[in-house]
Parts: C-alpha cells; sequence; structure tokens
C-alpha cells in the first residue's frame, strides 16, 4: 500500500530546500574559485574582466603556502595520533566492561561534542595561556584534542563492539596474555575503524577554527586561522587572493573528505551523537 | 568474562588517560571560568563581575542580539528539518549523495563558507546579479555584513545537523503505524500531527537543544559576516573581545558562564514545555 503518492507539505519542503540549498553552496563554491582565476570582478558583471593566475603568485608571494600546509598538517597528525592512543583503550572498555559510573563516564566522553567548540574554548584558552602553552605547537595539539578524542571513542566504539567476546575468551585460554590478545587480534580485527576515525578526524580537525583560533600564534595557525586572519585583520588584502586561499583549503578538505567517505561510513563524519 | 561491577586494574589504566585528560582540559576550564567569574582581579571573592554585567546595558544588550539571531534560526532549521526528515523516512534515491551535498558546508567549516559568501552574497555577487535582472531589486546592495547574512551562514552550518538526526528519529518509527491511522481513518495530516509528531518528539528536542546551543555560541560568522562591533555584537564575541582586548579574563569567564545559563535555562523551558504538551509514552515504535 503506498501512502505517498501525492508530493504533501513535506515532499515540497523537501524539494525547495534542497534545491535551493544545494544550489547556494554551489554557487558559494563557484564563485570563490572563479574570483582566484580572475583579473578583476568589481564591476557587476557575471564573470571577471578577464582570467590569470596572477593573483595565485601573489599568494605565493604573500604567505609561505609550503610552512602554512607543513603545519596544518602537523598539527592535524600530532592531534589525531595522540588522540588515538587515549581513545581507543577508553572505547575498549565502554564498548566491552561494565563498571560503576560507566553512565557518567560515557557522558563524560561524549560532552565535547555536544557543547560547541567557542563555549569550551574560551576558559580553555585562558587556561592555556595562564600556563604559558599557548602560541606553541603543543598548546594547539592539546586544544583541538579535546574535540577528537570524544569523536574517535563515539567512531571506534561500535567497531570494538562488533568483535564476539568469544574472540577474547579464545585468545586467552589458548594462552595469550593482555598485551598479545591486543597486539596480535584486536588491533589488526579494528583496523578499518582505527582507519577510518582516523581519517574522519583529520578531516575535522582541519576545518577546526575556534579552538585553534584561540590559543595560536603568527607561526602555528592552521591553514583554517590564516583565511580567517586575511579576512577579518586589520589591512587590505585582495580577495582575489584570499579566494586562492580559499580554493587550496577547498581542495585538502575535499579530497580527504572523499577519501573518508571510502573508508567509512559516509554520515558518521556528521553524528555528534 | 569479567561480570564485576568495579574497577579492575585494566578498566582503570585503560580509562585513566582520557578520563583525566578531559577532567583537566575540559572540565577543569568550567570550574575554572566560574571561579574566574566570582573573583577579581586580585584574587578576592567577589560578586563585582555580574553586577558589573547586568547594569551594563551594552553587554546587556548583546544577550539580546545573539538570542534574535540564534532563536529562529533554530525554529526555522528544526520545522524544516522536521518535515524534510519526515518526508525522508522511508529512505529516498540518491538519499547518501544528498546527505554528503547538505553536509558539505559542515565538513569545510564556516569560514570557507563564510568568506565564499562574501564574494557570492555581496554587492557584485552573483545572487545581486541574478535579483537585479529579475528586476526584484532596484539598486544592488550587500546581502551580508549585516544580520542577514549571520542568519544565512548559521541556517547552512546547524540545518543539516538537525536534518541527520531527525531522519534518525522518523526512519526509526515503524511504518506500520502509519498504516495503522490510515486504515483506521486517519488522513495525512492527522496521522502526522497525532502519531507521527509526538513520537518525534525526543529527536526534536535533542535536535533543538543541540542547534540551539550552536547557534547562540555564535561567533565566527559574527564576525566574518556581521558587524561584531555593533549590530550583530553576540555573546561569545564580547567574551572574545574582554579576554583578548582588555585582557579581563575575569569578566570574559564572567559572560561565557551567564552564556550557559541562558542557553540551559531556554533548553530547560523547552523540554518542560514538551512535557506539558505530549504526556505519555513516547517510546512505542522506536527500537
Amino acid at each position: 500500500m503506498n501512502i505517498n503518492k501525492k508530493l504533501g507539505f513535506s515532499g515540497v519542503m523537501f524539494y525547495v530546500v534542497n534545491i535551493i540549498f544545494m544550489i547556494n553552496v554551489f554557487g558559494i563554491l563557484l564563485s570563490v574559485i572563479v574570483n582566484s582565476f580572475g583579473t578583476s570582478w568589481n564591476k557587476g558583471t557575471w564573470l571577471p574582466d578577464s582570467f590569470s593566475i596572477k593573483w595565485w603568485d601573489y599568494l605565493a608571494g604573500y604567505h609561505d603556502i609550503r610552512h602554512l600546509l607543513w603545519i596544518t598538517m602537523l598539527i592535524t597528525l600530532l592531534t589525531v595520533i595522540f588522540s588515538l592512543i587515549i581513545a581507543y583503550p577508553a572505547a575498549y572498555v565502554i564498548a566491552k566492561r561494565r563498571f560503576v559510573g560507566k553512565n557518567i563516564i560515557t557522558t563524560l566522553f561524549l560532552l565535547p561534542l555536544l557543547i560547541p567548540p567557542i563555549s569550551y574554548g574560551l576558559p580553555l584558552a585562558i587556561l592555556i595561556y595562564k600556563v604559558k602553552l599557548a602560541t606553541t605547537i603543543a598548546g594547539v595539539v592539546i586544544v583541538n584534542m579535546v574535540p577528537t578524542v570524544s569523536f574517535m571513542i563515539l567512531v571506534i566504539m561500535p567497531f570494538i563492539e562488533q568483535i564476539g567476546d568469544n574472540v577474547e575468551s579464545a585468545s586467552r585460554m589458548l594462552g595469550a596474555n593482555k598485551l598479545q590478545f591486543f597486539s596480535r587480534i584486536l588491533i589488526p580485527l579494528t583496523i578499518p575503524g582505527i582507519l577510518s576515525a582516523s581519517i574522519l578526524s583529520i578531516v575535522r580537525v582541519i576545518s577546526l577554527f575556534e579552538l585553534t583560533f584561540l590559543v595560536c600564534g603568527a607561526k602555528t595557525q592552521t591553514l583554517i586561522v590564516t583565511l580567517f586572519s586575511d579576512v577579518n585583520s586589520p589591512g587590505f588584502r585582495p580577495y582575489q587572493m584570499i579566494d586562492a586561499l580559499a580554493v587550496i583549503f577547498f581542495l585538502l578538505t575535499i579530497v580527504l573528505a572523499t577519501i573518508s567517505m571510502k573508508v567509512g561510513n559516509p554520515t558518521s563524519i556528521y553524528s555528534k551523537i | 568474562m569479567e561480570r564485576r561491577k568495579g574497577w579492575s586494574a585494566e578498566t582503570t589504566a585503560f580509562l585513566f588517560p582520557a578520563v583525566v585528560f578531559l577532567l583537566v582540559v575540559f572540565i577543569y576550564p568550567f570550574i575554572y571560568a566560574i571561579q574566574l567569574s566570582l573573583t577579581d582581579g586580585m584574587g578576592a571573592v567577589t560578586l563585582a563581575n555580574y553586577i558589573k554585567y547586568f547594569t551594563n546595558v551594552v553587554e546587556m544588550k548583546t544577550i539580546l542580539i545573539t538570542l534574535k539571531i540564534s532563536l529562529p534560526v533554530t525554529i526555522l532549521s528544526i520545522v524544516l528539518a522536521v518535515s524534510i526528515a519526515y518526508f525522508m523516512r522511508r529512505g529516498i534515491k540518491h538519499e547518501k549523495l544528498i546527505s554528503f551535498f547538505l553536509m558539505l558546508p559542515m565538513t569545510l567549516g564556516v569560514v570557507l563558507i563564510a568568506e565564499g559568501m562574501i564574494t557570492y552574497f555581496g554587492r557584485n555577487g552573483w545572487v545581486m546579479m541574478l535579483l537585479e535582472q529579475l528586476g526584484f531589486v532596484a539598486d544592488r546592495t550587500s546581502l551580508i555584513h549585516n544580520y542577514f547574512g549571520v542568519v544565512m551562514s548559521l541556517f547552512i552550518q546547524t540545518f543539516p545537523m538537525g536534518l541527520i538526526i531527525l531522519i534518525g528519529y522518523t526512519s526509526g518509527i515503524h511504518p506500520s503505524l502509519e498504516m495503522a491511522a490510515t486504515m483506521l481513518g486517519a488522513t495525512k495530516a492527522q496521522t502526522f500531527w497525532k502519531i507521527m509528531l509526538p513520537l518525534m518528539m525526543p529527536g526534536v528536542l535533542i535536535a533543538f537543544a543541540l542547534n540551539f546551543t550552536s547557534a547562540f555560541s555564535v561567533f565566527t560568522s559574527a564576525i566574518m559576516l556581521g558587524q561584531p562591533t555593533s549590530l550583530t555584537r553576540v555573546m561569545a564575541y564580547a567574551a572574545y573581545v574582554h579576554a583578548y582586548e582588555y585582557y579581563d579574563y575575569n569578566f570574559s569567564a564572567t559572560i561565557c558562564i551567564i552564556m550557559i545559563i541562558i542557553q540551559l535555562i531556554i533548553i530547560g523551558f523547552v523540554f518542560a514545555l514538551r512535557n506539558r504538551l505530549y504526556k505519555g509514552a513516547s517510546a512505542v515504535g522506536k527500537g
């Protein structure tokens, strides 16, 4: 019995909102790309006056792009690696063990995902400044680890739950100790989960703005913070150049996001619960 | 297989790093902020910061501005997300592709989308050009650097999040409930309002809470697409300015705490409202 033959109000909403949404997002991204390749575009025409790559050259001279990309990837990878080391054992215990206070601990682990970064970021940043860790790579990595640890626990948990208890029991019976069980059985079996969590986290950390913005220094800013500063710091920077930087960021994120889609479940990038 | 409820050595060792890390880096800042807000520059306990806040017209205005921005966006997001999630409850063609595109703004981050909006929605951007060509406006103006720009950017960021949450809830309602209602004579509208929506309520509330806290903490959008010093001076920005430009950490922490309190009040209010409107079981039909 097909109840859905007619396109009711919700159907109309679906098509209208989705189409408007997608057209505008597409338009936003396209105008950034086009602008970065145009010479000038301020006379109210549909396309820039002419095309060139001069603003890309300008960008290369204005920012040390190589250093920027290097710092961004360094901070991202350090964040992901350290978060993984902390998150994996915690995910294992939550997935497989019962213990007093499990609910509270689980809530603690999930809270950073539910609370917007600026809310805990500002007090945290003040703290980081007080302990003199601000503007260092360590400080930036620490703040970015907060949502990342939670996210990784969330993503890795189902992968560990999937491994039946009997696998662990069998390995213990055959004489393996805990370390051997972990290194030779559990971790290899959960590699898809580890990969998935890592790549998804890499994508997330690259886009994390507020946390890094509040604690970074001139030499430790990530790509997204530089993009923001170009737009909002005092001084004039041509928008074509800023858009070129935006395109670099966009390409980096899109490539990584596409890779992560192949590796993991697509909607888990975005699930906060 | 251990069935003990106590903390074995293994449990403790494995949880220890994560728990300690989050306690120090996540929970403690909140406590530190409360402590900062209740002390003055010298460390003496005082309520001066709170008094200073509530007697300062400029700061009180930020509460209004932030609410004016966040509440409409959240309500609109939720209303649209509810109806679209309802439509998508049985699954639709290309669902993964659509999800990917809806999530794209969140993946790319606020900064990139906001930066693109400056070009796209600006005076010489395509949107204005189209509106002019179609005859809707006589003179091109900028759609951004004002309230509207911030609202648009917030909507782009929060709507997909709410939609994904609600799709999870609508698809979890067993279709037989709907069919039973129709067989018993209910129209589609009646089925939606009397059966589907009450069952979706937990999801609606969660989505509302998440969307609202996210929208209320608006910071980047207000700076990039608004006028952070005047028209769109939101609370998060005020807290930032007091910490980073005036170095008044105590007052900044006070603003943060007040932000959290307001968020809790509004969310509590919405949850209380729900209890008055929808009494009775809402767990039926969802596994």
